[in-house]
């Protein structure tokens, strides 16, 4: 396994473990519930035309990505950024020979994952 | 062996010390020195973790500022002090310095292993360092720095936070590698070191 492995496994597994991605994850979903809009709500809605657009699973998704674009994956960002699991032995890092960039690499692979794995839960809420 | 020459360390107006001279031969050398003079500062210039203000510090006679990769490639550093990722494994974290000293995992985990059996954290591979203790923690620091079986060995204080029994187990990692190493520590346990070889360096102010 390369440096690169390494560092995708041991990244993707700390932020299995870590509570705030579930707990994204869940209002990230309950988000998505919530952005469909019912047949007599009164609040504003998108149009095409001055007309609804057919409530397809194309134009949902689109609804979807644009709530989950500007709201959702800012706060995954976040999270996924500035929580307890960007922790670095950074004393021990610091005099290692090692070239960051197989340690940068492999844990934003697996922070792109895990914003995958959000975008996942986010499609199975919309469907279900 | 590991040089200080003229080398001198100052943050800003306040000098730490000056125009130290001095060389490290293979084996262990205890540095001493009050507290504050500044052994941690020159033990992490020594680990080319700070720059040195003056002079410079060499490895087989090359400044190792000019020739930083080669020197970590052979370099354990334990700090005093150490930002665990808390919610990694024992096993987890070595692998983690393991692949930024580039060792491959197959001999890491083998390492591993070997080290952690040897300071009695074998049972606790798989805990997550959140439930480590004081003393398993600073255990922790020191099995990461023989990782790769380096040449040059810089420890600060191995046995703090450690009960005398297994604090004998650190020291007796430490000076079986005396033979190959370069090893620069400090402790403040001297006194139970009397069964064991090794060179004294002291620090002082008026370094």
């Amino acid at each position: 396994m390369s440096a690169f492995a390494t560092f995708f496994k041991q990244q993707w597994s700390r932020h299995l473990r870590s509570p705030a991605l579930w707990v994204v994850i869940l209002g990230t979903m309950i988000g998505a519930r919530y952005i469909i809009p019912l047949p007599d709500a009164g609040y504003s809605t998108l149009s095409v035309n001055n007309h609804y657009p057919e409530p397809s699973s194309s134009v949902m998704g689109l609804q979807l990505g644009v709530v989950t674009a500007l709201l959702m994956t800012p706060l995954a960002y976040i999270f996924l950024r500035a929580g307890p699991t960007r922790v670095q032995p950074w004393q021990i890092d610091a005099v290692t020979p090692s070239r960051r960039f197989a340690r940068n690499l492999g844990q934003g692979m697996a922070d792109i994952s895990v914003l995958w794995l959000l975008l996942f839960f986010v499609g199975v809420a919309a469907l279900s | 062996m590991l040089e200080l020459k003229s080398a001198g360390k100052r943050y800003k107006k306040q000098s730490i010390f000056n125009n130290l001279t001095h060389a490290f031969p293979v084996g262990v050398t205890i540095m001493t020195g009050a507290s504050g003079v500044g052994k941690s500062t020159l033990l992490r210039l020594c680990a080319s973790a700070e720059k040195p203000s003056s002079g410079e510090i060499c490895w087989r006679g090359q400044n190792i500022r000019k020739n930083l990769k080669p020197f970590r490639k052979i370099l354990g550093y334990a700090p005093q002090i150490i930002d665990f990722p808390e919610d990694l494994s024992a096993g987890d974290f070595m692998l983690h310095v393991a692949a930024m000293k580039s060792i491959h995992v197959k001999p890491a985990i083998a390492q591993s292993h070997a080290i952690l059996g040897r300071l009695g954290l074998l049972r606790d591979i798989d805990k997550s360092i959140r439930s480590f203790s004081g003393g398993m923690r600073r255990r922790l620091g020191v099995a990461q720095a023989f990782l790769g079986e380096p040449e040059c060995l810089i420890i600060d204080e191995p046995t703090a936070e450690l009960d005398p029994k297994t604090a004998r187990s650190v020291h007796e990692l430490i000076f079986e590698h005396a033979s190959q190493a370069v090893i620069i520590m400090t402790t403040h346990l001297e006194d139970s070191l009397s069964d064991f070889q090794f060179d004294r360096f002291e620090l002082t102010q008026t370094s």
